[in-house]
């Protein structure tokens, strides 16, 4: 006769959390902010926020990754609106070309070309940007960044699409026609239609 | 499903995802027989591959320790306290930014009712044959052009009917309002001459006469070998018919 499963606590919720989502998040939020010290504050808030779940075994599943990423968007949102309104007052544009400096992983790139993707990836629109480096960083599904950012799956759908599209022709247009980039990599679907 | 390769059915196909429902086998089948279409989902995947390379390649962003230790070692009571105490700031400040807007909200009809007056006093000033109720009144300028009787009624003239009548392009604009939608100015006199009249080309080097075109012939004038008497094709028409001299007696 198996034991019945010990109830999740949320001790161990947030354990897991952090074991699995401390990286992926962090990224995500330096995403979104451009400050490495700000997104620290916004991914351990959002961890902290699991604290506040009366029922962490609802939690405890394949929920958990969009539940995270969610909270951590409409932190990072909040911190933007924030501290876009404190820039209209204080009338600082050296603050925010300060936020705009590249953090230190992206000065530790040595790849040329994986800085020059780098470069043109930060020129996309933001909602391209957010939902490339959810589906691409992350391994998030659509469904997921639908429910992270609230789009619906086909406007993810077509934002993803149209993202790699101008990113194509970015690197098409710097590689002088050249359409494959340089970096090979096998197939991220191992579905049989994608053989 | 669209399957156009620049269509984001078809790159949600070439990333393993869906959109518009499970692909049926048939076009599953149809993408990978077709060259040109299996071409653009490797390049999809290539760049997607490349992308995620170097989205996940780049050196581990994770918190400092102290941050993961107050994580790990939080209070719960106190985290609960402090997050309802930000949710009921974020209430506090919803609550009354309604409030400022309630105050304002008669604005916005007035400033539609005063926009679709302006509106509608300048359309019915560009509006051709409109006078205004004063002018028909007092102005005897007007009076005398609406002809209107002593006893003040307003009759509408032949010439105001005239221009109503007459296309858009060539009615008399009001005073003061320049018609810039017209096309064509209004002529002053019918270009087309009537088709009886000879014009005659001035300054070209071959002053011809243009002949009239010659009468329609009817088929039980023409003859049993089917031309006219009168029209040879035969004949030359550029040069004049060569004119016997009358017969001396």
């Amino acid at each position: 006769m198996n034991p019945a499963p010990a109830p999740v606590t949320t001790a161990d919720l947030v354990r897991r959390a952090v074991r699995e989502f401390e990286t992926p998040l962090v990224g995500y939020a330096a995403g979104i902010t451009h400050d490495y010290n700000a997104a620290q504050d916004i991914v351990q808030d959002t961890f902290l926020k699991l604290y506040t779940q009366d029922d962490p075994a609802r939690l405890d599943g394949p929920g958990l990754k969009a539940w995270l990423f969610t909270v951590c968007r409409n932190r990072a949102l909040d911190w933007l609106r924030r501290r876009k309104k404190l820039v209209s007052i204080e009338a600082s544009p050296v603050d925010d070309l300060a936020s705009r400096d590249p953090g230190p992983h992206e000065a530790a790139i040595d790849n040329e070309e994986a800085a020059e993707i780098l470069r043109f990836f930060r020129r996309l629109p933001d909602n391209q940007a957010e939902c490339l480096r959810l589906k691409f960083q992350n391994d998030l599904s659509y469904r997921e960044i639908s429910a992270v950012t609230g789009f619906s799956v086909s406007n993810v759908g077509f934002l993803i699409h149209t993202g790699l599209k101008r990113l194509r022709q970015l690197l098409s247009h710097e590689t002088g026609g050249a359409h494959e980039p340089a970096i090979r990599i096998t197939p991220l679907c191992a579905a049989p239609h994608c053989s | 499903m669209n399957t156009s390769p620049d269509h984001p059915d078809f790159t949600a196909l070439a990333l393993g995802e869906h959109i518009s429902g499970t692909p049926t086998q048939a076009v599953l089948e149809a993408l990978r027989t077709n060259v040109a279409a299996r071409r653009e989902a490797e390049q999809i995947r290539a760049a997607a591959g490349s992308l995620a390379f170097v989205l996940k390649g780049q050196p581990p962003q994770g918190l400092d320790e102290a941050r993961r230790r107050a994580i790990l070692h939080a209070d719960s009571a106190a985290v609960r306290a402090r997050f309802a105490a930000e949710e009921s700031a974020a209430s506090a400040r919803e609550s009354v930014a309604p409030a400022v807007r309630r105050r304002h909200l008669w604005l916005y009809p007035g400033i539609v009712a005063a926009a679709a007056a302006v509106a509608g006093f300048f359309v019915l000033r560009v509006l051709p044959g409109y006078s205004t109720p004063a002018q028909n009144s007092n102005d005897p300028v007007a009076n005398s052009e609406a002809g209107a009787e002593p006893n003040g009624k307003i009759m509408v003239t032949p010439a105001s009917v005239k221009d109503a009548a007459k296309p858009y392009s060539h009615r008399t604009p009001p005073p003061g309002i320049v018609d810039r939608s017209a096309a064509v100015p209004a002529p002053e006199k019918d270009p087309m001459p009537a088709p009886e009249e000879k014009v005659l080309v001035k300054d070209s080097p071959l002053q011809l006469p243009v002949l009239p075109a010659p009468a329609p012939a009817s088929p039980k004038s023409l003859p049993a070998g089917g031309t006219h008497p009168k029209l040879d094709p035969a004949a030359n028409y550029a040069t004049p018919p060569a004119v016997k001299p009358p017969k001396r007696r």
